[in-house]
């Protein structure tokens, strides 16, 4: 057995690039270890579409790696061609609101300030491990205090409707503020996107949120594409820890963790080898952690409880086309068509779409986002071809009929639903690959498929997430800790889980 | 134009405003209380809209009601008594049934039928939502602190709150795990909660039931799990959870209120309805009826929702424009009808075996979580559900008063039935067929119950909302939910009873801690606006 | 159909037949969701039966469980604080179980029927904590509660009834030990234990073979003053033994509604059973490892000797300054120590570093009035009554 890593990391998606990094800064020695043969885990240029960049908080803390990220528009498509762009920019967007509602285009100043001070005080909130209540431990307490002085220091305004809006369902706030449709169904959409809510369902707010704190505390502006897809981040954060002495081992599946004496020990991989180290840190989603690699003879009855119920069912899937050539959309030009584009024309098309999924059902008119990265970025495809890749939401993991019988259905309403907005989409596809939730957990080893690791609500966030009691990225067992989407803050690429999770083992070591 | 003057006048004589009134009119004050209708109670009523039938036709069931208040107002006194009832049922198409039971052993037993799996998990679910009830109890009594001032008596108030979460209590201290536990039930989905513990559907839907009754979230929305809590925290006799009728119907809750509070002095005025809150330099000072009275008062405290209060009696120019965005957008959405109906005999349901305790309370036929939802899901698109969520009692099997001895009246309530209906708004084609549709539903698991119907009476959200003054006829008056719960209840920053006009004050279940027949609005309603006017009081409630 | 449908109160367990009709008083008693008899005639003398002759009760309403597969044995041993690696074929052990804050589940005895298949016996509903602990150790969990019958067979001639009934060297038997015997066609398990504190056994069959056990055991104990007895007997010989049961003594952490409630393996005079050293986790582990590293244990339960003759059930225990510090959780006058028995929960250090000065405020009952009663008591070792018989091995035969 050799004995020369201080941490070894189960998996290698961004978190743990992020981790490693900032560990072998403080001249640790790391060793990642990933089943798969590449790292990022699902970050990749099929499954990723637009991404926010990795937190400033982040990229401050690690090697600085070079990106070349491009601002994206979000476009809501119409049927009719009327389509909304709008791009994050406040100017802008205030006028191409007003071209169908100034009220609209007033109120929606408004919601984005007021919703950008919120999103503000939680991405602060985000920064750090969640604190633990009732521990009667100075620094929980700080944190508690800190939060809710921020809060307080909202005015007396802001503070209620802050209150207000911790649980509300984003459709109501969007119907008492706008009048365009499009608009509505295009922040319904983002609020929802990766859940099991819909826009009627409370606590889909805090979703919206929680992904304004990571996307430049705007609503529509931080979305960013990367030239050579997310891949080359993942490549340049490979690049970083490997310099630093950081070893990668890809095509390496860890099996279990060894534990004696209630401590981890190191791990055993699959081909039965085993590496000694002190420290242990799983990027990989809960249950998986848990009861895989942890094994659940060294858990007690009420923890595997709560790991079991912990909710982690994808409802996102994904359709990578290869195209012949681009569709024509109406009314979108060749600029447009390479940003953001959503079919998710109002609240009712997407909560019609989600009561589909409640009952683990496909919809007919599914709600899509669409990038066509190649017309940007060459290096993704092949001359004269183009690469669409379409995001599917509310594609319930467990479906009706199993997804072995129902993607072909999938990608037929799919392409039919493309095809309202540019009719000649099917005989641009020259090959098709879809990737369901459960193909994301057979290939990615996450259960579930969930693309958060879990669902983002409010029992699973903050000091729940992702099992209360144990949400401070440690475990049960000493020496065993956690740096995934499965922690606090939650999933996305921000890389916010693996820094924090790199500051609480550097504290305890 | 009468000039009388009080010290208080209610507007509305619905259980909360019987309630305030009663508690001032006891500490001495001059209250006269006004309402629209020539009956008073509110939505709690038992009338006679049959020869020799009662009618409970708005709430059926009493469990809400705090003891503290009918102690206070020795309701007793004035004819009240409630009957427990045994059991509730939920019958299956299969010919089956399942039941819960007021006798543990029975319920774990029938569980036990379904799933031993589920049997056995009860024990576990009871104590985890009992020990909700037990840390919500508290908190119905209290006035929610303003969490923004800095007022002492906000910062005691908050810590206060925050103490029944934190500190010693009944529950002799909660534990971080507690707390996380609570955090959970307060924003979960009720099928999410269940799936915890249960396996089988039909458990799931008999107990889910009780997430979903009044409100428009279904059992798949976050937060109804702490709907189920509204209906749960109840007790009879201190077996929280159980049920019970008011002897002689709902109606006799409020009659006995109103005899409490005229024997205290106070006057109550049918068939006067209050069309304005007179406002003089920035005080409420009186109301103006329908047939151009005026009353004045100290006080004007009203008993209307939230929306009608601001929206329709109280002037716009008194208030500001910020605070009638609020109003506008409280969220009060009708989802519940009712059928009440007069029985030549008792129907019979073959799918419960006769005099099992079960068929003696509520009775329901939702098999699934997922029919549930999808009754929801009609209600969403503006339909009435098809396959609709009943629950279905015969108060008259346990009180001798609601009708001639082997009559019967049953009461159905039905949720989901939208306020409006997407194919433009409600009619009386619509009404009747809405109402035919739930007959024939419930003659699938009756099949002599269509030959005993003697008269029948359908209630539509929007029948409610004429008569009864509910808006959009929300039994709750205003949607259960984080955002109008506790100190965001009716509008954040106004959850102290007291409306942004000096001297009006609010006392309906758009205030903490909300709807059904609860009464503990009006008492700490009472209770405020007594403290303003430096009036010491006396009671269990406080 | 919906006839049989129908939902009675309480199930009747298969030895009811018997039972009913031995009961003269008709007093009966819910125990776990069936109906048992409380008193036959006489409680003092269904009592005496256990300590003079053979007293036989029925245990049906315990919980039952079957464990079974290869990893069964691993699961027993990471469900319960004891160290079960050892346990062999045909042997019991009591055990008890706690929760992941090291408070008690529930306590119950252990069979290994091989090592490949466990029975488990207790007081409280266990199904879902056996399973949602079994989770990732592939066994199979059944609830055979309904599906065996159990007569418990106690007192020093209890060993020459089953003797005479057929179980021919079950003197050989030593505690905790337990045999298959097939009589009269039919395949009995009799294990060597009990609840009584005495020379006992316990009976274990098909429900089918419940009647015809009755009747022969009956016969068999004729002349070994055989006679059944109650709940409300046996609540008298287990105070005496000192055992405790879940409900009365203790809640269960899983029924708890309260968290002060619960109790730690060391609070219950339960401290033995946890086996801190045992190689494998078990679930609780790491909060009791802390609980005695820190001795944070609050409270402690102790045996009392009460002053004068009056039960003090129910009765709040007193220091001298009159402070109280802890409750009487069961208690009788023993007919045959004839002393002033009660256990008790206290507040540490009482009971364990201050003995002294304490007492029970005693209200007693007296013709519709209470007298008040300050009496003093010792603190004792809760096994009040340990006869040399109930050990000896062979077994004491008539």
């Amino acid at each position: 057995m050799s004995k020369i890593y201080d941490v070894i990391i189960i998996g290698g998606g961004h978190n743990a690039l992020v981790c490693a990094n900032i560990l072998s800064k403080k001249n640790k020695k790391v060793l990642i270890c990933e089943a798969r043969d590449e790292c990022g885990g699902l970050l990749t240029n099929q499954l990723t579409n637009f991404i926010p960049g990795l937190h400033k908080n982040v990229t401050s803390s690690i090697d600085a790696i070079s990106t070349n990220l491009r601002s994206i528009k979000s476009i809501a498509l119409s049927e009719t061609g009327q389509h909304l762009k709008l791009s994050g920019n406040k100017n802008e967007d205030q006028k191409t609101l007003e071209g169908f509602s100034a009220e609209d285009a007033d109120n929606f100043l408004a919601l984005e300030k007021k919703l950008s001070l919120f999103s503000k005080t939680l991405g602060a909130f985000m920064q750090s491990s969640p604190p633990r209540i009732m521990t009667n431990s100075f620094s929980d307490n700080f944190k508690i205090f800190k939060l809710g002085l921020n809060v307080r220091l909202f005015g007396k305004k802001n503070f209620n409707e802050f209150a207000r809006m911790i649980g509300l369902n984003v459709a109501d706030e969007l119907e008492d503020n706008f009048k365009n449709p499009l608009l509505q169904g295009l922040i319904a959409h983002d609020s929802i996107t990766g859940s099991n809510l819909g826009p009627r369902s409370p606590g889909t707010l805090i979703n919206l949120l929680y992904r304004m704190a990571t996307y430049d505390n705007s609503i529509f502006g931080g979305i960013k594409q990367n030239e050579g897809g997310v891949i080359s981040i993942i490549k340049a954060l490979e690049n970083n820890i490997i310099k630093r002495g950081v070893e990668i081992r890809k095509s390496t599946a860890v099996k279990k963790c060894i534990i004696k004496n209630d401590r981890v020990e190191g791990v055993e991989l699959d081909n039965g080898e085993l590496i000694e180290a002190k420290t242990v840190i799983s990027s990989a989603d809960p249950k998986s952690t848990y009861f895989c690699l942890l094994g659940t003879e060294h858990l007690d009855t009420d923890f595997k409880r709560k790991v079991k119920h912990y909710r982690a069912k994808g409802r996102v899937a994904k359709l990578s086309l290869k195209l012949k050539k681009i569709p024509e959309f109406k009314g979108l030009d060749q600029s447009d068509l390479s940003q953001r584009l959503v079919v998710a024309p109002s609240i009712d098309y997407i909560e019609e779409n989600f009561n589909f999924s409640k009952f683990e059902n496909l919809s007919k008119d599914p709600i899509l986002e669409i990038s066509i990265p190649s017309i940007y970025d060459n290096s993704l495809c092949d001359e004269d071809m183009h690469v669409m890749n379409v995001q599917i939401q509310y594609a319930p993991y467990d479906v009706r009929g199993g997804w072995e019988n129902k993607s072909a259905e999938c990608i037929n309403s799919v392409l039919s639903t493309i095809e309202k907005y540019a009719p000649d989409i099917k005989a641009c596809v020259e090959r098709q690959e879809f990737i369901s939730p459960n193909d994301i957990e057979k290939d990615f080893n996450v259960s579930g498929g969930h693309w958060h690791h879990g669902e983002i609500q409010i029992d699973q966030l903050f000091m729940l997430r992702p099992i209360p009691g144990a949400a401070q990225y440690k475990t049960p067992l000493h020496g065993f800790y956690m740096c995934g989407a499965g922690t606090h803050p939650g999933g996305g690429m921000t890389g916010i889980p693996g820094k924090n999770a790199a500051n609480t083992v550097l504290k305890d070591l | 134009m009468s000039k009388d003057t009080y010290d208080a006048i209610v507007v509305g004589a619905g259980h909360n405003g019987l309630t305030a009134a009663s508690y001032m009119a006891k500490a001495g004050l001059k209250v006269l209380v006004l309402e629209k209708n020539e009956y008073i109670g509110g939505a709690a009523v038992s009338r006679e809209l049959y020869p020799g039938w009662k009618y409970s036709n708005c709430s059926y069931v009493c469990s809400l009601l705090r003891p503290e208040i009918m102690r206070d107002l020795e309701l007793y006194k004035y004819g009240l008594q409630i009957i427990p009832y045994e059991g509730s049922a939920t019958m299956m198409k299969n010919g089956d049934y399942y039941a819960n039971y007021h006798d543990h052993d029975m319920t774990v037993k029938a569980i036990s039928r379904h799933s031993v799996h589920d049997a056995e998990a009860y024990d576990r679910y009871s104590r985890d939502v009992m020990r909700q009830c037990k840390i919500i109890k508290p908190l119905l009594k209290m006035t929610p602190p303003d969490l923004t001032s800095f007022k002492p008596k906000d910062i005691f108030g908050a810590l206060e709150f925050a103490k029944y979460f934190a500190a010693k209590d009944e529950l002799g201290g909660l534990g971080e795990k507690e707390i996380y536990d609570t955090i959970r039930f307060y924003t979960m989905s009720i099928r999410d909660y269940l799936e915890e513990y249960f396996e089988s559907d039909i458990v799931k839907a008999h107990l889910s039931g009780s997430a979903i009754i009044g409100t428009a979230l279904g059992p798949c929305s976050p937060g109804s799990a702490y709907v189920l809590l509204h209906h749960y925290m109840g007790e009879v006799d201190g077996a929280i959870g159980s049920w019970g009728y008011a002897r002689g119907g709902m109606g006799s809750i409020t009659q006995a209120m109103s005899e409490c509070f005229k024997s205290h002095g106070g006057v109550i005025q049918a068939s006067s309805e209050v069309t304005n809150v007179i406002v003089k330099n920035g005080r409420a000072i009186g109301v103006a009826t329908k047939s151009g009275d005026e009353f004045y008062a100290k006080k004007i405290v009203s008993n209307l929702d939230v929306k009608r209060t601001f929206l329709k009696i109280t002037n716009e120019s008194d208030l500001e424009p910020e605070f009638v965005k609020r109003v506008k957008n409280f969220k009060i959405r009708g989802s519940s009808g009712k059928l009440n109906i007069a029985l030549e005999g008792l129907p019979t349901f073959p799918s419960i075996p006769k005099d099992d305790p079960g068929g003696g309370g509520d009775m329901h036929f939702t098999e699934t979580i997922e029919e549930m939802e999808g009754a929801y899901d009609d209600w969403k698109r503006g339909k009435w559900s098809e396959f609709p969520y009943v629950d279905m009692c015969i108060p008259s099997k346990s009180d001798p008063t609601m009708a001639a001895p082997g009559k019967h009246f049953m009461s159905v309530f039905i949720q989901y039935v939208p306020f409006d209906l997407a194919d433009g708004g409600w009619n009386e084609k619509k009404k009747q067929e809405f109402g035919k549709h739930i007959i024939n539903r419930i003659s699938e698991y009756s099949p002599d119950f269509k030959d005993l119907i003697a008269h029948y009476e359908i209630r539509t959200p929007k029948d409610i909302h004429d008569e009864v003054g509910l808006t959009e006829g929300n039994i709750f008056q205003g949607e259960l939910t984080m955002d109008q719960l506790m100190f965001n209840r009716p509008i954040t920053g106004y959850a102290q009873y007291r409306a942004p006009i000096k001297d009006l004050y609010m006392c309906s279940s758009s205030t903490h801690p909300g709807g059904g027949v609860m009464g503990a609005p009006g008492a700490n309603a009472a209770r405020e606006i007594l403290n303003d006017m430096n009036i010491k009081q006396k009671g269990n409630y406080y | 159909m919906n006839k049989d449908l129908r939902e009675e109160a309480l199930k009747l367990t298969p030895f009811h037949s018997r039972t009913s009709l031995a009961c003269r008083t008709n007093t009966w008693y819910r125990w776990a969701g069936y109906t048992v008899v409380a008193e036959y005639s006489t409680t003092e003398l269904e009592y005496t039966a256990t300590r003079n002759g053979t007293s036989v009760m029925d245990l049906t309403p315990m919980y039952k469980y079957d464990i079974k597969g290869e990893r069964a044995k691993q699961f027993m041993n990471y469900l319960v604080t004891r160290d079960l690696s050892k346990m062999k074929d045909n042997t019991v052990a009591y055990v008890i179980w706690c929760n992941e804050d090291g408070k008690v589940v529930d306590d119950g005895t252990v069979f290994c029927m091989n090592q490949n298949e466990f029975k488990l016996c207790c007081a409280v509903r266990m199904l879902t904590w056996l399973k949602d602990s079994a989770e990732g150790f592939e066994v199979d969990i059944k609830e055979v509660t309904d599906e065996t019958a159990a007569l418990s067979v106690q007192g020093p001639t209890s060993c020459s009834t089953l003797k005479n009934y057929g179980a021919s060297d079950v003197e050989t038997l030593k505690p905790f030990e337990m045999k298959k015997y097939s009589i009269d066609g039919y395949e009995v398990l009799v294990s060597r234990t009990g609840f009584t504190g005495d020379l006992g056994y316990e009976l274990w069959t098909d429900p089918k073979n419940a009647e015809a056990m009755w009747d022969s055991l009956m016969e068999a104990g004729k002349h070994l003053k055989i006679r059944p007895m109650g709940m409300y007997g046996l609540e008298m010989v287990r105070i005496e033994a000192g055992f405790i049961q879940t409900g009365t003594d203790f809640v269960s952490s899983e029924h708890a509604l309260r968290p002060v409630r619960m109790r730690s393996p060391y609070e219950i005079g339960m401290g033995w059973l946890v086996h801190l050293n045992k190689e494998d986790y078990f679930v609780g582990k790491r909060t009791l490892i802390k609980e005695k590293e820190n001795s944070t244990t609050e409270r402690v339960l102790v045996g009392l000797d009460i002053d004068g003759d009056k039960p003090a059930h129910g009765a709040v225990v007193y220091n001298k300054k009159k402070e109280d510090i802890g409750i009487v959780t069961a208690a009788i006058w023993s007919p045959t120590l004839k002393r002033n028995i009660a256990i008790a929960s206290l507040k540490r250090p009482y009971g364990v570093k201050i003995k002294e000065d304490i007492f029970v405020e005693i209200y007693h009952p007296e013709e519709l009035e209470y007298r008040k009663i300050w009496a003093t008591c010792k603190v004792v070792k809760r096994q009040f009554y340990t006869p040399e018989r109930r050990n000896a091995v062979p077994a004491e035969v008539y």
